[in-house]
């Protein structure tokens, strides 16, 4: 339950930072997206399964946050997390430079999906605009991982955010 | 011994899920109203910290400007000091020109013009901006409370923002002109003084990563005589915005890939990024 909740406080700082603090260190608009570098985080660290269905909730809430084409953050970072499943059985999780490439090719993934479906729905952007929103979003968030990534996994693994003994078995 | 997985419920269960999920984000769109009360209880607690935090970001950022960048900040002020000498003079100009507005908006009365004046306006501040760059939205304080409604204009001190697109009774969602979906009716006012209507939407265009002005866009026909320098005002065509409030300055001007329109890129006279304290527009129900 701890974990949970834990886990919850995390995405609301994700929900809050990009909107406030990353504002003054936001780059021609763009600023990172901390709610799927979480996803990619939390995927990373759990069974595929688990992992989309994380995917999916978190990316509910991050709808109802934004109010706006409610259910498509939870596609995205519902695939987002299948993506990283995918990807992570021939990834060392330990290795920092390659979880930054992994981020950045994730994200590019997660984020293409998101300007297609949100442009299917009505949202109008210009390819080539889409494209530099893309990539730096993605760059962003892939700078972060180092800062960021060292104390999550420690989290995962040996700290508050650790799943139980039976699951780690199953792995 | 785990239980056997059934492929085909899977498949079923993802196509359901996917299903109902695109059919939500269809009805969630920009302008549904859709009832969202989770999101508004979230938006209820959380924007006492976004408040907080934003504060706290605008006087660590005007007390850094001001330490370390003396040297910008006092070339900034003798130029400043010379602008004020020149819009003196310009004000002097103006004054005489108001005495002539004023005979024309008598006349305009007999019109029933809904220009922005005639409006009552309820001062908010910004308190979060969204946190996806996709979508260009802002937070302010003011909410249904206050008198706040969907779909109300928001304006700054030199020009328009963008409308109110959510309410939650202490704050509200605006969405930005440069959003996307933030058309707005407009007109350009020719050097002749005739108005060339038209339509401004959002774009996404930045040049480069110092130039944190997004810009807006505008077509028009080829015969058309937009010319740069030409001032863009909203057209009070499509019941959402009063008319002419001033939007911004076209500064180019292109023919589109099929030669039949004449594409005009606009510079917003408001700067978006570092808007902190705009004015939502009350528009009386029933005067749409």
């Amino acid at each position: 339950m701890k974990r949970f909740i834990v886990m919850l406080l995390i995405l609301i700082v994700c929900l809050i930072l990009p909107g406030t603090i990353f504002h003054y260190w936001s780059w021609a608009g763009i600023k990172p997206d901390l709610a799927m570098l979480w996803v990619i985080y939390i995927a990373l660290h759990h069974r595929p399964t688990q992992g989309i269905v994380y995917g999916f909730v978190i990316g509910l809430i991050v709808d109802f946050y934004l109010g706006r084409y409610i259910g498509l953050y939870a596609i995205i970072l519902a695939v987002v997390a299948l993506l990283i499943s995918m990807l992570q059985q021939r990834w060392y999780r330990e290795n920092i430079p390659l979880t930054m490439v992994l981020v950045f090719i994730v994200t590019v993934l997660g984020q293409t999906l998101m300007a297609l479906i949100a442009t299917t729905a009505g949202l109008n952007w210009y390819l080539g605009d889409a494209v530099k929103v893309i990539l730096g979003i993605s760059f962003y968030n892939c700078l972060l991982v180092p800062l960021t990534y060292p104390f999550v996994h420690k989290s995962f693994t040996e700290g508050i955010l650790q799943p139980k003994k039976k699951i780690e078995q199953q792995l | 011994m785990g239980k056997k997985i059934n492929p085909m419920g899977i498949a079923v269960l993802v196509f359901a899920v996917l299903l109902i999920t695109l059919t939500t984000i269809h009805l969630t769109g920009l302008g549904s109203q859709s009832p969202n009360p989770v999101g508004n209880a979230m938006q209820r607690v959380l924007s006492p910290i976004e408040s907080a935090i934003w504060n706290l970001g605008d006087g660590i950022k005007d007390n850094f400007r001001a330490i370390f960048s003396f040297r910008t900040v006092k070339a900034e002020n003798e130029e400043l000091r010379k602008q004020v000498e020149t819009l003196t003079g310009d004000n002097l100009q103006l004054k005489q020109q108001v005495l002539a507005a004023l005979r024309y908006q008598e006349l305009d009365a007999v019109f029933q013009s809904p220009s922005l004046e005639s409006y009552e306006k309820i001062g908010a501040t910004i308190i979060n901006r969204n946190p996806s760059a996709w979508y260009q939205t802002v937070t302010v304080n003011k909410g249904s409370d206050h008198g706040v409604k969907v779909d109300d204009p928001v304006v700054a001190n030199l020009g328009l923002v963008g409308k109110v697109i959510s309410v939650t009774p202490k704050t509200s969602d605006v969405l930005l002109l440069l959003d996307g979906e933030g058309q707005v009716g407009a007109f350009a006012r020719g050097n002749k003084g005739e108005a060339i209507f038209g339509i401004v939407k959002g774009t996404y265009k930045k040049n480069t990563r110092l130039n944190s002005s997004g810009e807006l866009e505008m077509n028009f026909r080829q015969d058309d005589e937009v010319n740069a320098g030409d001032l863009v005002y909203t057209s009070g065509l499509g019941e959402v915005y009063p008319k002419d409030i001033s939007i911004g300055v076209v500064t180019e001007i292109k023919i589109d890939a099929k030669g039949l329109l004449k594409v005009a890129s606009i510079e917003p006279i408001v700067d978006f990024d570092s808007l902190e304290e705009v004015y939502v527009v009350s528009i009386p129900e029933g005067s749409r």
